[in-house]
């Protein structure tokens, strides 16, 4: 028996018996559905936790520490300090795509300014590191000045193509002297540096995303209940905060000051947000913290990494780069285990839930099992006749794995669409009824194009399980004991 | 829609026995049976309840397939073929008429009698007396032409009467130009006069297409039709003699009110 005539045999079954397969494919909906639910729910949650808060493909390579009398101590007792040859070492490991190593200020620095959106100025302690400019995507960052040290040569030609604010000479770009009486000669994005008695660019920053989320999130609301204007803080918004001027003291911040310089002010301007940039502060190209540390910090390491990120090939490679890591003799982050256990809290709970879908589905092949019997029961004659006529024991075989296939797709294809508008309904009141909290993604749930595939397949799979005793019992009916009536 | 007409088809039955149950409760329904029926006879077998003529009937047409002895249908041994090549045999060579009829009631008499196209085989198909694919209707609509219900083409079982659906059946079972008819007690159900037309059909079938006619029945009258009688009891043949067909006239009345 061929498909075409196997499919319109199956259509006539189902049509005749439309009301038994319309009440077996109800457990078939209602599992589909709840795998579907949970799988989205367990792969949405899993991306906020290991995408947003935990970003699992970068590794994060922190010197080596050692405790003593709850002190954390590097480098004297047994501990190592990252420099340049460990980020050689480190590139060396397979399934590392990129290495990019990290350099916090090593003195005190102050950070003042945000009026034109807060109302007011806020000063606060700087925290900030460097990165290597070319680690951060161009397409990540909206802002008009270029995440890149302005402090570096920059070659011209004959045609100026020198930034507002410089010349060209000698096919370098060199600032023009200024001074309080004549800033105007500084355009464009600088600005005149009284100290230098020159244009100068200001110092292109970026921050995580995480920061704009736990301002919007938490600050901003712990503030509303404070006195003054702090109370009227408003929600931030990436696109409000990029171009914001902000005004950088370094070697003084509010605990102290640098030992080895005076103070110097310099203008840092907001670019983007960037999964690169340091947790809590601001993360400017890594020459700039080269030389602030330089002419800032302490003297013997002022040329140390305080950490090196690897990002990874793939986030299968994770756990083989991690070992590698270890065995070199470097430690990781806390950060790394911390998302290891969350990523497998994450999949066990996406399990457990998982199992329910998958118990649903038992029990309804246990039902279709039960259905499929009565019918070939209730079918001996027709099925002995269709026997006698001509139909081989696979032929009626196929015809009842046909109809299960049949009870399978669309049972599966209305447990995709039940589980859709679940997903949907909970989705919505999630967005427009729970309040902001840090992280809160747009969406809890994250369906993919392989999830209702395969719960159409794993539909199918438990209605062949539930249907292939009664179609062996099928493909047993003597016909001519049921054609003579017995 | 004229048919090529297939090879003739000899069935030769030898030594024949048929047990049912096991043990202490085994039976003996046939007892070392042989016969030859040669391509174009009308034969009926008679005999009592439980005597072993349906079985003998099953047992020939493919239907049963556990026996002791031989039985040759052409060129086939039953006993040595396949579940396909037999259920092929089935489809393409045998024709079955039943006493219930055996219809689908969810089926048009048209789709019913359509129904062997379902189980044709590939390999037939190329050389096929039977029409494929969408000729299938036109050949229905040509059947019950055939058996006199041209006007029942989309009508439901339910809704015709038991001469009709026996018609539907026979209709069903010329759907592949069997070489051999299979009755199994075709009046059975239906009154003498509605029987007595369905025997015509046969008849015609026999006579005019030269078809081989197998009826297992326990009515004499049924039985006189024949060319052929053979008589069985308690699962051994006690008489198998030609016979001189005998049609006796339907009553003037019932054949006066159109088809049953």
């Amino acid at each position: 028996m061929n498909l075409q005539k196997l499919a319109r045999l199956v259509a006539q079954s189902i049509n005749r018996n439309r009301r038994n397969f319309l009440l077996s494919s109800l457990g078939i909906v209602i599992g589909i559905s709840t795998l579907l639910f949970f799988t989205a729910l367990g792969t949405g949650i899993k991306e906020v936790v290991l995408e947003r808060i935990f970003v699992v493909r970068q590794l994060e390579v922190v010197p080596k520490t050692f405790d003593i009398a709850g002190l954390r101590t590097e480098g004297f007792f047994g501990g190592s300090s990252l420099d340049n040859k460990s980020v050689e070492k480190l590139k060396r490991i397979e399934g590392v795509a990129e290495v990019y190593p990290k350099m916090r200020l090593t003195f005190p620095a102050s950070l003042e300014g945000g009026k034109s959106i807060l109302g007011k100025n806020m000063v606060t302690e700087l925290i900030a590191d460097g990165i290597p400019a070319a680690l951060v995507d161009e397409g990540e960052l909206t802002g008009d000045l270029a995440f890149r040290d302005w402090e570096a040569p920059i070659a011209c030609g004959e045609a100026p193509d020198c930034p507002g604010g410089f010349r060209c000479n000698d096919a370098l770009c060199e600032p023009l002297p200024c001074s309080a009486d004549d800033e105007a000669v500084c355009a464009g994005k600088s600005y005149c540096d009284r100290e230098a008695g020159a244009c100068t660019m200001p110092i292109p920053i970026i921050a995580s995303p995480k920061m704009l989320e736990l301002y919007n999130g938490s600050f901003q609301t712990a503030m509303s209940g404070a006195s003054g204007s702090l109370s009227k803080l408003p929600k931030l918004s990436e696109s409000a905060l990029v171009g914001l001027r902000l005004r950088g003291v370094f070697g003084q911040g509010f605990v102290g000051r640098s030992a080895r310089a005076r103070r110097s002010v310099r203008q840092l301007e907001f670019v983007g947000f960037s999964d690169k940039a340091i947790g809590l502060g601001a993360t400017m190209p890594i020459e700039y913290v080269e030389r602030l540390n330089h002419e800032f910090g302490a003297e013997k390491t002022s040329g140390d990494y305080h950490s090196i990120v690897l990002q990874t090939v793939s986030n299968e490679s994770v756990p083989r780069v991690a070992r590698d890591i270890k065995e070199m003799g470097f430690t990781l982050s806390s950060n790394f285990e911390d998302a290891q256990r969350a990523g497998l809290l994450i999949l066990l709970l996406t399990l457990v839930f998982n199992l329910i879908g998958l118990i649903i589905l038992g029990i309804s092949a246990v039902n279709i099992m039960h259905t499929f019997m009565m019918a070939v029961l209730e079918r001996r004659a027709e099925l002995g006749l269709m026997r006698a006529l001509g139909a081989t024991r696979a032929d009626i075989r196929m015809l009842v794995i046909g109809e299960a296939s049949v009870l399978g797709l669309f049972g599966g294809l209305a447990g995709v669409g039940l589980g859709w508008a679940v997903i949907s309904g909970i989705d919505y009141l999630f967005v427009t009824q729970v309040p902001n909290f840090p992280f809160k993604p747009d969406s809890l749930f994250v369906i993919e194009a392989w999830m209702p595939l395969s719960a159409v397949g794993v539909a199918i799979l438990f209605c062949w399980i539930g249907c292939l005793f009664p179609a062996f019992r099928a493909s047993q009916i003597d016909p001519a004991r049921t054609m003579s009536g017995h | 829609m004229p048919r090529p007409s297939k090879a003739p088809v000899h069935i030769q039955v030898k030594a024949l026995s048929k047990f049912f149950g096991k043990g202490a409760g085994r039976a003996q329904v046939l007892r070392d049976i042989s016969l030859s029926i040669d391509a174009g006879e009308f034969l009926c077998i008679v005999g009592t309840s439980g005597s072993g003529k349906t079985t003998l009937l099953n047992i020939m047409g493919g239907l049963d397939r556990s026996f002791d002895g031989t039985v040759e249908v052409g060129e086939h041994s039953l006993g040595n073929l396949s579940d396909k090549q037999l259920a092929r045999l089935r489809n393409r060579e045998f024709g079955f008429v039943f006493q219930q009829f055996n219809l689908l009631d969810h089926l048009s008499a048209a789709e019913n009698i359509t129904l062997p196209a379902f189980f044709g085989h590939k390999r037939d198909a190329a050389h096929s007396t039977a029409p494929p694919g969408e000729r299938t209707q036109a050949r229905a609509g040509e059947l019950l032409q055939k058996v006199g219900l041209q006007d029942k083409f989309d009508e439901y079982p339910p809704q015709l009467s038991g001469g009709q659906k026996q018609r539907v059946a026979i209709a069903r079972a010329l759907f592949n130009e069997p070489s051999v008819l299979f009755c199994d007690e075709p009046t059975g159900s239906l009154d003498r006069d509605t029987g007595l037309q369905i025997m015509e059909i046969f008849r015609e079938l026999n006579r005019v297409e030269k078809r081989t006619l197998i009826i297992v029945t326990h009515e004499e009258h049924i039985a006189q039709m024949a060319t052929r009688i053979i008589r069985l009891a308690d699962g051994l043949l006690i008489s198998d003699q030609p016979n001189t067909p005998r049609f006796p006239q339907r009553e003037p009345a019932h054949s006066a009110q159109g088809t049953p």
